[in-house]
């Protein structure tokens, strides 16, 4: 059906080529649409992540009623904690109980949580990083000397050779040079390939050839 | 069971417990170290340094709590070097976050360096939208931001009087999580408009951005707490990020060795399988 | 800055918390899952409030009551709809309608993001990889940063023959793509390095914020401080 399918491309396309119009006519006409577009798309967006709340307030629903007994109460902390979040923020977004949700609940939690991932890289040193192969070693050869580089402790140890004539033994000088020749060098040829894939997909996407985002059917 | 492979089996708790004493002890004797710079980090501290002073800078705070520990001592230093240098700052945030933990760094600096809101330095708050909202900033400030964080109007804010769009900021510094972030600032303000940019970035992304560095797109970049610690050095102010490279020091040997023993072990075991199937 | 009461109980309980989500290391437990799903509801709670504050109360409704003639009016109705059609996405019978605004946000950031890729990530690299051969000297101190930039070249072209699949990786064009696979590891090794460091400094944040404002809060909970 022409609305389902073909007329959502078509305000792909449309507001697409606005854009990319704009960026090489900077005549008002254009510009004017494309400044209003912008501001529309902030509008837009901020829906999308009413839509992203909502649906977790339905699924933490739904879990908390007829979800496994052994989860349920967990389900109506969240719901609960959304909520009253909301309500703390109706009273200012500088109100006190605002301020202290966001300073002693959802700022430690959040920290603590990706602090994690240090326990784990720990873990995963000593169990899965194995060289097994020559490129693996150099992988980790080049980590070593990056970790000890860029501690003090690099400094430390190697600190003997600055400003001799054997000054390219200084760890932090050997991992700049690693940072800014070798690495930059394929994190330049990474970023290429994948802008050359995200450029190729948005063609794609601009003609129509690309519809996955609009979903099934 | 050997040695060896009891060592090979070892309950991945203890080495929680080893790694979180390495970062623990060195941590209670609160020694600040100096640290040495990289150029990356000096760049940007010279851009902020060589700009007249009263200059107008953007910060935008593009993180949330998960990367605290590195992003935001790299805010404090930046926003003390502006201090000192009595730029004028804007600050606002493509991650909704940003902008809180940027008020939370001015309610401690504005009344100890006697800040005028309004006039020294501003807060915009938070937009949807990533890199469309950095677009729609070059057209007009006001277009994404027709009031600062607290509803008052721009034209009621005097450090907008001359200060229209992105072209009228001296420097970008973004403080950067990811998705959306200082990629997009590199490639709206500083490659569209040509608005000087640098900024800080936690140290898992901090490579990609050599790239950036190296073709000039970006005037320089912290990464991570070494970063934090190198700006700190330079504006001789030690905060959290000096502090904290002594356990940085521990845990990377921790992690070298973990790395080391695990490989050996592995090394060994399976010498000794490979010997005992020969025979 | 001085510490009250309430603050430190502020700050007793943000400690509490921290230690509820370490004790995962030990084993999953009831005081983890509690903390996991507060974390999950007041970070959406919080979503929303800046959402409401930051974008909705200026954008739609100081715009709305500011509006002068029709063209305002209408640049506020047309995103708010575009917005409650992408709500539609909760209602089965109706979710397709939902495309429109997604086919509108994909427009935008498809046609945005389409010309600064390539200028950003294409022909300013290019450029930048190849503009130090215009004043390539090998004296005067000028060794190092041309020795660098022929090594740059190298390896970012052996890097991006690695990636071109579309040829099979034999013959000399294999020896590229071996040497692209070695800068590749280099890069990784270091990629890898650096986030070790990252995940070490949120640990180290933690256990700062645990030594330092945590124990002075507790000590002035229990009068000592």
């Amino acid at each position: 059906m022409f609305w389902k399918r073909q007329f959502p491309i078509l305000i792909t396309a449309f507001v697409a080529v606005v854009m990319i119009a704009a960026y090489f006519i900077p005549k008002p006409g254009i510009a004017d649409t494309r400044d209003n577009l912008q501001v529309w798309f902030q509008i837009v967006v901020m829906f999308t992540m009413i839509l992203g709340l909502l649906n977790l307030l339905f699924v933490s629903w739904h879990k908390a009623r007829k979800g496994r007994k052994e989860d349920r109460f967990y389900n109506w902390v969240t719901i609960f904690s959304l909520l009253g979040t909301i309500v703390a923020g109706f009273f200012g977004i500088n109100s006190p109980a605002f301020d202290f949700i966001f300073n002693n609940i959802y700022t430690p939690l959040s920290a603590t949580i990706f602090s994690l991932l240090a326990f784990y890289v720990a873990s995963a040193s000593f169990r899965a990083f194995r060289a097994k192969s020559i490129m693996a070693t150099i992988l980790l050869i080049t980590a070593f000397i990056v970790m000890l580089g860029r501690v003090p402790l690099g400094d430390w140890i190697s600190g003997w050779a600055q400003g001799t004539s054997l000054g390219f033994l200084y760890l932090p000088n050997i991992t700049n040079w690693i940072m800014e020749v070798m690495n930059m060098a394929g994190q330049r040829a990474v970023l290429m390939g994948a802008a050359l894939g995200l450029i190729a997909t948005g063609i794609k996407i601009i003609l129509g050839i690309e519809r996955s985002y609009l979903g099934g059917e | 069971m050997t040695f060896l492979e009891k060592l090979d089996r070892l309950d991945r708790r203890i080495i929680f417990l080893i790694i979180g004493i390495a970062v623990f002890v060195p941590l209670l004797f609160r020694v600040p170290i100096k640290v040495v710079q990289s150029p990356i980090v000096q760049d940007i501290y010279e851009g902020i340094q060589a700009l007249p002073e009263g200059s107008t800078i953007m910060l935008s705070f593009d993180y949330d709590p998960s990367t605290l520990a590195e992003l935001q001592p790299m805010a404090e230093a930046v926003v003390k070097h502006c201090i000192q240098k009595k730029h004028r700052m804007v600050f606002m945030g493509l991650w909704p976050q940003g902008p809180k933990l940027a008020q939370g760094i001015m309610d401690e600096m504005a009344p100890r360096y006697n800040l005028q809101y309004g006039v020294d330095y501003v807060n915009l708050g938070y937009k949807t939208g990533g890199i469309v909202v950095i677009s729609s900033l070059g057209s007009s400030i006001a277009d994404p931001f027709p009031t600062d964080m607290n509803g008052t109007p721009l034209r009621e804010l005097p450090i907008f009087d001359n200060v229209k769009t992105l072209r009228d900021f001296a420097y970008v510094v973004s403080l950067s999580a990811g998705d959306p972030g200082i990629k997009h600032w590199v490639m709206i303000a500083k490659d569209r408009f040509k608005v000087p940019v640098g900024g800080g970035v936690t140290a898992v992304s901090a490579p990609a951005f050599y790239a950036y560095y190296n073709s000039g797109q970006l005037e320089g970049l912290m990464g991570g707490l070494r970063g934090a610690a190198e700006y700190e050095t330079l504006i001789d102010t030690p905060g959290t990020a000096s502090y904290g490279m002594n356990a940085q020091n521990w845990a990377h040997l921790m992690i070298i060795l973990f790395i080391i023993i695990g490989n050996t072990t592995m090394l060994v075991l399976k010498r000794r399988k490979e010997k005992s199937r020969v025979r | 800055m001085t510490m009250t009461f309430a603050g430190a109980i502020g700050i007793f309980l943000a400690g509490a918390l921290t230690l509820a989500i370490f004790s995962f290391l030990y084993k999953d437990n009831p005081v983890y899952k509690f903390a996991e799903h507060l974390f999950v509801g007041t970070s959406a709670g919080y979503w929303f409030v800046y959402n409401y504050f930051n974008v909705f109360k200026p954008n739609v409704e100081v715009a709305w009551k500011e509006a002068v003639g029709f063209w305002d009016y209408f640049h506020v109705v047309i995103p708010v709809l575009l917005g409650i059609l992408m709500l539609m996405r909760l209602i089965p019978s109706v979710s397709w309608i939902s495309r429109w605004a997604m086919a509108f946000s994909v427009g935008m950031t498809v046609g945005l993001n389409t010309i600064t890729e390539l200028e950003t990530n294409i022909l300013k690299q290019i450029g930048a990889t190849l503009s130090p051969f215009a004043s390539l000297h090998f004296n005067n101190g000028g060794l190092g940063a041309s020795v660098n930039a022929i090594i740059i070249l190298l390896a970012v072209l052996a890097a991006l023959v690695y990636f071109f699949f579309s040829k099979e990786h034999t013959g000399g064009y294999g020896h590229i793509a071996k040497v692209g696979i070695w800068v590749l590891m280099i890069t990784f090794g270091a990629s890898f390095g650096y986030t070790v460091m990252a995940r070490i400094s949120l640990l180290i944040g933690r256990v700062q914020f645990l030594q330092t404002d945590w124990w002075v809060a507790i000590k002035h909970i229990i009068g000592l401080g």
